[in-house]
């Protein structure tokens, strides 16, 4: 795949590809992530300045008069939660309701969009700059603009499925459990897609290629989204600085495992 | 993976797709204003629950229409909720906010939510639709008043906003048999809406933006002790105060603003109710009968009817020279400057209206009109559906009256 990629994987133990392999399990998958950190701290920094931008746009959302809900859980609850998204991003403290812009007076409304807007760009900048990085990949505006597609389309494509779930009680787990199984098989054999974007592959394509890539290796993928969305999830819960902590952390460390689960199942395939 | 956590999935926090393709595909209904429009249970926030720019049948009435589908809580511990109206549309809030066309009855949309007060019509200058609000079990809801987005027949993105950050969970509204609440009926006022909300034994006054639901201000008036939260209990308004009695009869008069308190009464009463903000004071039913409280503070009148085997009591509705008032099953009208009592009327209920010179008033299975001066019985109709219960308080104006039953909304018009 890539130069960089290959020099990792000669360093490393010889493997085969597979589930078994020291390097293809959740582990192996995290170290080398970790070592890619290791050699290149530069990796964090897209996402810790968008990371401060967010921060930036949870405070307007705070202040302007356009209605913002928190995203932190009623007070006094404390619930474990695997946060990931697909593409890579971090947590913020407010989010928008579609219901809070509609009918706004047109001046609001060009605001509000554009405020949501700025948030769905930077993320989707950070995200591309980081993979890129770890690919070794040449940069195009053709890409960066098919990677925004797919954050917009994807963005759309969460929001209607995520509402069905925010009132999930009782009765209501029957029906969440199995959407809970589709999140999790959806987000997992799409993991790498955005690596692919990158790649120069289109949308379409890229969505086939992901699910090939991470055929045979669903489980140790589950593993690390696990792991990922937790560190996303904690990474947020900060009360000071959570956003810029979220994006720069947890918003990094899954650019840079979604590059280097590509590299290496699109080179040892 | 938590339901709260997993509404940020969406990355930006929004659908953008579905946004850019609700703002374009909105059909810009929106329920407009009428000169009959009824904005909040009460008709306005004094309570007064009177109009003279509107006018209900005069006689006796015929169905217009009725509309299945909405179904009550029965929260208020008396039957069901009262609708509003806005423009030409009907909201009734109980398991469902519903718009109804108030010509046809036909639902113009719904919201689905478990909504244990009345809606009320709140102005939202930063939108070009008012904004709909009402109490649920998680704090108070906002709704879009035009409906939010329809697609395919099926209205998506009708809410605004949930306002809770006042909310305590251990301090909850609750009645007898009903569902808990965090607030009391909100009010809105000169472009702010208020609320009560139980707090460490007391109240706390929640002022509310009613364009995003944030909490503009909140004040724990001095009083010694609040008493439990009537289910009815509500703030009232007249010249940029806000007054709100414990059921233990503590009146606190508070600025508008949240500036100052102005003053506070204790009163020896019992099972106090809502407020009505009269022309000369506040009127304060109670469990022995009604009180007027001349707005300095002071006791104007105090009436005691004959006791009644329920010593519960509405809350007034009042002109400028009559109040009226049910206690038990009896409607009362009382001389507003001397608390004479005028007429009475029996088989009533429930809160009474006043329009045009009648007043309506509901009880189980049974609408009753009469002639504000001199108690005459102008009609009485009877209904029943499946469900047999007391009707809710009815909106009146353009010569017609609609009200709630525990499954039905109708619309009544005279001949």
């Amino acid at each position: 795949m890539t130069d960089q990629a290959v020099e990792t994987e000669t360093e490393a133990p010889p493997e085969t590809p597979g589930e078994g392999s020291s390097s293809e399990n959740t582990l192996g998958v995290l170290s080398r992530v970790f070592g890619r950190f290791a050699a290149d701290p530069t990796l964090l920094a897209p996402f810790v300045v968008v990371g401060f931008v967010i921060a930036l746009i949870d405070e307007l959302r705070r202040r302007d008069p356009l209605p913002a809900r928190s995203t932190a859980g009623p007070p006094g609850e404390f619930e474990i939660s695997v946060d990931l998204f697909p593409v890579p991003s971090g947590i913020q403290q407010t989010s928008r309701t579609l219901g809070g812009l509609i009918d706004l007076q047109p001046r609001l409304l060009v605001y509000g969009i554009g405020l949501e807007l700025l948030g769905i760009v930077a993320v989707s900048l950070a995200g591309y700059l980081t993979i890129a990085r770890v690919l070794d990949a040449d940069l195009s505006a053709t890409g960066a603009g098919t990677y925004l597609l797919y954050a917009f389309l994807t963005v759309g494509w969460t929001w209607p499925f995520v509402s069905l779930q925010v009132d999930f009680t009782g009765g209501a787990l029957l029906l969440g459990i199995p959407l809970l199984v589709l999140w999790f098989y959806v987000t997992v054999r799409l993991f790498v897609v955005p690596a692919a974007l990158v790649d120069g592959d289109g949308v379409l394509a890229a969505v086939r290629r992901s699910n090939r890539a991470i055929r045979g290796f669903g489980w140790t993928t589950v593993g690390v989204v696990v792991v990922l969305g937790l560190a996303v999830w904690a990474s947020g819960l900060l009360p000071v600085g959570g956003t810029v902590v979220s994006f720069g952390v947890g918003a990094s460390l899954h650019a840079v495992t979604v590059g280097v689960v590509y590299d290496l199942r699109t080179t040892s395939a | 993976m938590s339901p709260s956590r997993r509404t940020v999935l969406a990355g930006s926090g929004l659908g953008l797709t579905g946004l850019l393709g609700g703002v374009f595909a909105r059909d810009g209904w929106s329920p407009g204003s009428s000169p009959y429009d009824w904005p909040m249970s009460r008709y306005d926030a004094a309570g007064t629950a009177h109009t003279t720019e509107a006018s209900g049948p005069k006689a006796e009435p015929t169905i217009r229409w009725e509309t299945r589908g909405q179904t009550f809580l029965g929260v208020e511990g008396e039957g069901p909720l009262a609708p509003i109206r806005v423009g030409s549309a009907l909201y009734t809030a109980g398991r469902r906010l519903r718009a109804l066309a108030v010509d046809d009855g036909t639902v113009r949309f719904e919201s689905d939510a478990e909504y244990t007060t009345p809606p009320v019509r709140a102005r939202a200058e930063h939108y070009e639709t008012g904004t709909i609000a009402a109490v649920t079990q998680r704090g108070i809801v906002g709704e879009n008043a035009g409906g939010g987005v329809e697609l395919f027949g099926t209205n998506y993105a009708t809410r605004r906003w949930l306002s809770n950050e006042f909310v305590h969970r251990e301090e909850q509204i609750t009645g007898f048999g009903n569902p808990r609440r965090p607030a009391s009926r909100p009010v809105p006022w000169d472009g702010t809406l208020y609320t009560l909300v139980p707090r460490g034994g007391r109240v706390a006054v929640v002022a509310i933006d009613p364009n995003d639901g944030s909490v503009q201000w909140q004040r724990r008036p001095e009083v010694p002790e609040w008493g439990f939260f009537a289910p009815l209990s509500r703030p009232v308004f007249r010249n940029d105060t806000l007054y709100a009695a414990s059921t233990n009869g503590t009146v606190i008069a508070v600025a508008a603003d949240g500036s100052t308190q102005r003053w506070r009464e204790s009163l020896d009463l019992q099972n106090t109710t809502a407020l009505t903000a009269s022309a000369t004071g506040l009127l304060v039913p109670h469990e022995s009968g009604v009180t007027l409280l001349g707005y300095d503070g002071t006791v104007r009148w105090n009436r005691t009817p004959e006791r009644s085997e329920t010593p519960e009591i509405s809350t007034a509705a009042v002109t400028d020279e009559i109040s009226a008032v049910v206690r038990g099953q009896t409607l009362y009208a009382f001389d507003l400057e001397t608390g004479e009592t005028l007429w009475t009327a029996g088989d009533c209920g429930r809160a009474p209206v006043i329009a045009d010179g009648v007043v309506y008033a509901t009880g189980t299975d049974r609408l009753a009109a009469f002639d504000v001066g001199n108690g005459d019985l102008l009609f009485e109709f009877e209904y029943s559906d499946q469900l047999r219960g007391p009707l809710s308080p009815p909106v009146v104006g353009d010569g017609r009256l609609y009200c709630n039953s525990y499954n039905q909304t109708l619309a009544l018009e005279g001949p």
